[in-house]
């Protein structure tokens, strides 16, 4: 026998078919329970193919037609946004070097920032979705910066979430309501980490970063303290009455992207107020 | 054999709850993970029992990290290397004379018992190779992985590796040599 002949029985070792089988449905259930399948909405099928895509968004950038729906106004909820998406994403990926991969993600934030300005003066259903999406590419912004300045970092969290040590954010009885306050804040805070991670400047830029998400949980709120101030417009509004001295004073929503109002059914100090008591 | 950018935007479709996404990475890579962990654990049992949790185990990962995985293909790997190793860890911790005597009775015996000379042939030839270039001739020749995943996965540089992996493939050659 030679090398060649003993890599051939090497590559004879297969799983059998049946195991095979049972195993990927084994796997589709755990998938199911885990990520909530969605089989709906443009994605792809198969290697080939997705090859051939991204080679087509390589051929359209030639003529410009990638260019314009990288750059397109689409929206979330829009019918062109998923391809506005996957454009950002090929491009990210052919983005060559960990450094201009920050920066491109610096620019798709503030993109995500205008998004929800629009999607907020149109009072678009959306608008959750569209925070929440803020939020999260804000982690991931966040964690590829701290990943750039101690890349140990990828690997203890690499080696903890399959040591099975991850425990996940229980929100049992929670609902969670992002919030759009003072974007044009956020906006500057991004444009400002872009230069700075433009200069190399990687823990200033993370320190930007911390602050934009420490601004974010300042700014939660609650549920009730929204309807009190509702209420309290409300009455401004229609009472001819002079507003009494003692009115529960409401704080302000303070602004900033991606805020959270975080219900807590069971928190007592969430209790609202009974209508009526606070004028007194 | 995917492209990286190929896998990546995978990845991401993956953690958007795409099943099909997860299908494409499972057929691409299911028989080369068991076929690694079987070299390694020479049981038909205990190597699809691995395979099952490493692919489990991924999808925990995505599940609940946002981290961007630049090489899959390594990650992937590496992850099965861990559990195996775990495996051998945790066997040697809690192993009894009881379940040393235990034998099982599969009921493919013939298919078994080729599969398990097929296996027996190449082990025989890995394991009179030095130990430091076992894993380096694997991965390379046997799985056809560059020496920049292999750097990757096993933590090394991608010099030494090639180092091994050469002197490996000399030796193993000498004694298939000697054997025919």
């Amino acid at each position: 026998m030679d090398i060649r002949g003993l890599i051939r029985e090497y590559k004879h070792l297969r799983p059998e078919t049946d195991w095979s089988q049972k195993n990927m449905a084994c796997l589709e259930d755990y998938f199911s329970i885990h990520f909530g399948t969605k089989r709906t909405g443009i994605f792809i099928f198969r290697p080939v193919y997705a090859t051939l895509c991204v080679v087509f968004v390589i051929f359209l950038s030639g003529t410009g037609l990638a260019y314009a729906s990288y750059n397109s106004n689409s929206l979330p909820g829009d019918f062109l946004y998923p391809i506005k998406k996957i454009s950002e994403k090929a491009k990210l990926a052919l983005t060559l070097g960990r450094s201009q991969k920050t920066v491109l993600r610096a620019e798709l934030l503030d993109r995500r920032v205008d998004e929800i300005k629009i999607l907020k003066e149109s009072n678009s259903p959306f608008l959750g979705d569209a925070t929440s999406d803020f939020q999260k590419e804000l982690k991931t912004f966040k964690k590829e910066i701290a990943v750039q300045i101690n890349p140990e970092m990828k690997e203890i969290k690499t080696n903890e979430v399959l040591s099975g040590k991850t425990d996940l954010p229980v929100e049992d009885q929670k609902k969670i309501i992002p919030y759009i306050g003072n974007a044009e804040e956020v906006k500057k805070i991004l444009a400002e980490t872009k230069e700075l991670l433009s200069q190399k400047n990687l823990e200033v830029a993370l320190e930007k970063i911390n602050y934009l998400e420490n601004m974010s949980e300042a700014a939660t709120t609650t549920k009730e303290k929204i309807e009190i101030k509702k209420e309290e417009e409300t009455k401004n509004t229609t009472s001819s009455k002079p507003k009494p001295s003692s009115s529960k004073k409401i704080e302000p929503l303070v602004g900033s992207v991606g805020s959270l109002m975080i219900l807590d059914k069971e928190s007592p100090d969430m209790k609202a107020p009974e209508l009526g008591k606070e004028n007194e | 054999m995917l492209f990286r950018f190929t896998e990546k935007i995978l990845i991401e479709q993956i953690r958007n709850g795409n099943l099909k996404a997860f299908e494409i990475i499972y057929r691409e890579y299911e028989e080369r993970i068991y076929r690694f962990v079987y070299f390694r654990v020479s049981n038909r049992e205990t190597a699809q029992d691995l395979t099952s949790e490493v692919f489990i185990k991924i999808l925990d990962y995505l599940k609940n990290t946002d981290i961007e995985i630049d090489n899959f293909c390594a990650f992937i790997y590496k992850s099965t290397r861990n559990l195996v190793n775990d495996f051998y860890r945790l066997r040697r911790l809690t192993v009894s004379l009881d379940e040393v005597r235990e034998v099982s009775l599969p009921s493919n015996l013939e298919e078994i018992a080729e599969k398990n000379i097929q296996l027996g042939e190449i082990k025989k030839y890995f394991e009179e190779l030095k130990p430091e270039y076992r894993e380096p001739v694997l991965l390379h020749y046997f799985e056809g992985l560059s020496y920049k995943d292999m750097a990757q996965i096993l933590g090394e540089t991608e010099d030494s590796l090639k180092m091994r992996s050469h002197r490996g493939i000399k030796q193993l050659k000498k004694f298939l040599k000697k054997g025919a």
